[in-house]
């Protein structure tokens, strides 16, 4: 069995190289207008709640608040305006810098 | 599993919006019919079309009538079942795009104004006035205030909740398995549930009409053709008017300008905002899956007419498979050949906005035994008899 | 645009996704790995930019190194190629970062498109702040950001502990993990893990860290309420009596965080707008794809590993990743080397195992009908069509007996998410209230596109 698994089994590989990452870099995305620390490489809900921003749209047949609730595509509750193109996913998309950012869709 | 009743006033085979429609009209003069119904209600080309109650899309004369008469039914019905079918008169226009469609639609808009509907030709700037979503692609088009929209699904269910209520039996998941004659005239339906005596079947079972009718070794002349749509995430208003392009008009009634490229299109903004937009229309055998050349042709096709749409996010695609004929015109009636059997399918495109005049007209048949409107044009057989090939070659051809 | 031809799209680049990729590619077959995510690795090994070691989880391990190889391949050249439909001719389209359209043709797919949560719907369960423990998870190890500043999870299954202890390691305050499921439940799933040390070990190290942080761990307690204006400030648990009897122990916390899951759910809408058939196994998570030895679904040339198959963690997806791949190569033609067959032996003797602790979790994760039926008329359960429970309860007593009539009457499931997440639960509550046994009754179906996209993106290229 061990043989077999030596031979075969895509474990036996290379281990992940431990190389040290470059730390994150800071940059400055908008949101609603007003400038929002973020990380490169961080999804835009992982900045916007950071940022303590927890609402991220109203439910569009009552107006009730909205947050992300699964964050991994999903539920597409955390869908915000980005850059003009409205009802895209937060927990989706990495930020980047001057990005704007509406929390005001429904 | 609950059984069918043994006896029934009629039988009517398929409860999407016809056989509704037909079993509420029934049970409105008295009658108390049984709907078998082999998947659940509106779960073919009912419950996966566009909701349009465009006028301007039938044919003028008796097809334009019925179309008219539909609507005043389908006004009137909404206080009659319990449950809003989100009719509204929004208006319609049909967008024309070049100068060919435009000389096409001149004649075309002029026959319908004889038949007596309210419909006028309007130029680019005017259509854009009336309908500011429009591209500059559009160069005129056909206004009418009476086109209106509906929710098809909501339709079919108000109207067997209606029928419900007023004495018939709808059957879900009970398919119909055979016929029972005696001397050639239909006495008993077999379903999955037990048989039902009765002399009169109403077939109302849309492009599955030629399986059923086969049981009884008749062959009507309705075919499954394949239409995709597309459905948007729901938007703040885009549209105030639900809109044709003049290809779709083209594609039904003008062989000429039907095999000139290009993909014909419906779209519609529903009471919740999605956006509806069609549609192919393919010969693809009982296909109901969509396809990506069916999909990036609507998409295309709409973006062009309307290019706000371009970022609007489609959230499904589905198909439904509308019963052809080769006239365009859908076949009600008696067969003849086998007594009691009435025939009320091939409606295509049309089922939604004939829903209402459909029911009444074959309940009156049943009941009175003829129609106050003569159902002549519409007659099962006239493909039939040899003086019809003309009307058949007159038609679309696939 | 052209369709590309290939040998395999791979739809999924989690362990499964990964497995199967690593295994054909040594096999020299032209793999296309496609995942919406910007890193592989999927839900279990979600993680950061930076190194992230597997801790004591094999599988995790064995999924890190998996996708650490897998940056170096050509297959995974480009991430965020999100699927969005298999079509009836083979087409596999998918929708990239910049939302243009990818169109693949390959001879063989592999559906490894993994699991969700399942969520059970509550009174304030749409306030912002409410989350899955899976978010919760995301947000802390990915990101390294406090759910929230003092958090309660509540749920049922081993996730509630991981989102709780690592959120604890991350100095996060965790008032208390509130598991719906009684001592019983967590003993038969402590049998199934004695054949599995490395996850017994797991769950302790877990406990002992969630006891060190200060965090009441109870058992038998479900979350019935979320309170605040504008964003979750308090959560509300009972006490689940024994056999539905009611009981009035509450618990009241004053948090700004609720993280919750009950168990998890497999993706099948790829599956399912591809064609593949779908079998109903409780004990697998309820409908999972059919698929016979070979992990071939009914679709010809389509094949599927991982939870889609039924729920059973990383361990079985790994394994059944490399099973779908050697299916794979058979169904193409291509010659396997002489010591498969033992490793295929190895992996389904492994896959067994695995699928014995899937059984344990299903039972941890049942929802218990006293939960359903003690949901509130004006609890939202349809979070995008805003449709609720008395809604549903109505709908069901004007006679829809399916899903397909909630969602005709209803417009239930038809919105933006198109039922991934009601549906689930839904299908559950339909059961009850109308007495049918789950089975008889199929989930939502699946359409392309199975994830929104923009017209502008189908219409690019091509002619009105």
């Amino acid at each position: 069995m061990n043989r077999h698994q030596r031979q075969n089994s895509p474990a036996q590989g290379a281990s992940p190289r431990r190389a040290t990452a470059p730390e994150p870099a800071p940059i400055i995305i908008r949101v609603n207008g007003r400038p929002v620390p973020a990380l490169e490489g961080q999804s835009v809900l992982a900045a916007l709640h950071a940022a303590g921003i927890r609402t991220l749209r109203r439910s569009d047949r009552h107006g009730e608040p909205r947050g992300a609730l699964c964050a991994m595509g999903v539920c597409f509750e955390c869908r915000v305006t980005i850059n003009g193109q409205p009802g895209i996913q937060a927990c989706m998309t990495e930020v980047e810098d001057g990005m704007d950012i509406r929390t005001d869709g429904y | 599993m609950k059984r069918a009743p043994a006896t029934a006033d009629a039988v009517v085979i398929g409860c999407g919006v016809i056989g509704a429609s037909v079993a509420f009209h029934l049970a409105l003069a008295g009658l108390r019919p049984v709907v078998c119904e082999r998947a659940d209600l509106a779960a073919g080309s009912s419950g996966a079309c566009d909701g349009l109650v465009f006028l301007q899309s039938k044919k003028p004369g008796l097809h334009l009538h019925l179309a008219l008469e539909s609507q005043r039914r389908l006004e009137a019905l909404r206080a009659m079942v319990p449950l809003d079918y989100e009719y509204l008169r929004c208006g319609g226009l049909v967008a024309i795009g070049d100068e060919a469609e435009h000389e096409a639609m001149r004649r075309y808009v002029a026959a319908q104004r004889d038949s007596g509907l309210d419909v006028r030709l309007v130029n680019g700037p005017e259509a854009r006035r009336l309908e500011p979503a429009l591209s500059e692609a559009v160069i005129a088009a056909a206004y009418s205030p009476l086109d209106a929209q509906i929710n098809p699904m909501r339709l079919t269910l108000a109207l067997a909740a209606g029928a419900r209520q007023r004495g018939a039996r709808i059957m879900p998941r009970t398919a119909v398995t055979g016929f029972e004659c005696q001397a050639g005239a239909i006495c008993a339906v077999a379903t999955t549930r037990g048989t039902i005596r009765t002399r009169t079947v109403v077939l109302a079972t849309g492009a599955d009409t030629p399986r059923l009718a086969a049981l009884l070794g008749l062959d009507p002349p309705i075919r499954p053709r394949r239409g995709q749509l597309l459905v948007t995430a729901p938007q703040r208003q885009i549209l105030r008017h639900c809109l044709i392009s003049a290809r779709y008009i083209a594609v039904k009634y003008d062989p000429a300008l039907a095999a000139r490229s290009g993909q014909s299109v419906s779209m519609e903004q529903t009471a919740r905002g999605n956006l509806l937009l069609g549609s192919t229309r393919e010969f693809a055998g009982y296909d109901r899956n969509t396809t990506v050349d069916g999909i990036q042709a609507i998409a295309a096709a709409c973006t062009h007419i309307v290019p706000v749409l371009k970022q609007v996010q489609v959230i499904r695609a589905f198909a439904g498979l509308r019963p052809w004929t080769p006239d365009g015109l859908p076949l009600l009636g008696p067969v003849p050949a086998v007594p009691g059997l009435v025939l009320a399918a091939g409606h295509e495109g049309d089922g939604i906005a004939l829903s209402a005049v459909t029911g009444a007209l074959i309940a009156e048949l049943i009941v009175n035994g003829r129609p106050r409107i003569d159902l002549n044009d519409f007659d099962p057989m006239r493909f039939s008899a040899p003086a019809s090939a003309e009307a058949a070659a007159n038609g679309v051809s696939p | 645009m052209d369709t590309e031809p290939c040998d395999v799209a791979v739809c999924g680049a989690g362990p499964a996704g990964l497995a199967a990729a690593a295994v054909l590619g040594r096999a020299g077959l032209d793999v296309r790995l496609l995942d919406e995510n910007p890193l592989p690795g999927g839900q279990l090994l979600r993680r950061s930019r930076k190194p992230t070691r597997g801790g004591l989880d094999p599988a995790r391990r064995q999924g890190l190194r998996l996708a650490a190889r897998s940056k170096g391949q050509n297959f995974y050249g480009k991430p965020l190629q999100r699927v969005i439909g298999i079509f009836a001719d083979g087409e596999v389209l998918a929708v990239d970062a910049g939302h243009r359209l990818v169109r693949l043709r390959p001879r063989a797919a592999i559906l490894a498109t993994g699991a969700r949560e399942r969520y059970l719907p509550f009174a304030g369960w749409t306030l912002p702040g409410v989350m899955g423990a899976g978010a919760a998870q995301i947000l802390v190890k990915a990101h390294g950001i406090l759910p929230a500043r003092r958090l309660v999870v509540a749920g049922a299954g081993p996730l509630l502990y991981a989102a709780a202890a690592e959120t604890a390691a991350a100095r996060g305050r965790v008032l208390a993990v509130l598991d719906q499921a009684g001592w019983r439940e967590h003993w038969h799933l402590a049998l199934a893990l004695c054949r599995q040390p490395t996850k017994m070990l797991q769950g302790a190290a877990y406990l002992i860290r969630l006891q060190a942080a200060g965090c009441r761990v109870r058992c038998g307690w479900r979350v019935v309420r979320a309170e605040g204006r504008e964003r979750a400030q308090r959560v509300v648990a009972v006490r689940s009596a024994p056999r539905g009897r009611p009981s009035n122990e509450t618990m009241v916390f004053s948090a700004d965080g609720l993280a919750i899951g009950w168990g998890l759910v497999p993706n099948l809408e790829l599956a399912q707008q591809a064609g593949c058939r779908l079998v109903h196994d409780e004990h697998r998570g309820g409908w999972v794809v059919d698929t016979d030895a070979a992990l071939q679904t009914s679709r010809p040339g389509i094949f599927a590993a991982g939870e889609v198959t039924g729920i059973g963690g990383g361990a079985k997806a790994l394994v059944e990743g490399e099973l779908a791949a050697f299916g794979v190569i058979d169904y193409l033609g291509s010659r396997l080397g002489g010591q498969v067959a033992a490793r295929r032996r190895w992996l389904n003797h492994r896959r067994r195992r695995e699928l014995s602790l899937g059984r344990a979790l299903a039972a941890v994760t049942r929802v218990p009908p006293e939960a359903l039926a003690g949901i509130p008329d004006d609890t939202v359960v349809c979070r995008c069509e805003d449709v609720t429970m008395g809604d549903i309860r109505r709908a069901v007593f004007s006679g829809a007996d399916s899903l397909s009539a909630l969602k005709k009457t209803l417009r239930l499931g038809m919105g933006i998410c198109q039922g991934r997440t009601c549906g689930p639960v839904v299908l559950d509550l339909l059961a009850l209230l109308t007495r049918q046994s789950p089975a008889t009754l199929p989930p939502f179906g699946a359409r392309a596109p199975i994830k929104p996209v923009t017209l502008g993106a189908l219409a690019e290229g091509r002619s009105p």
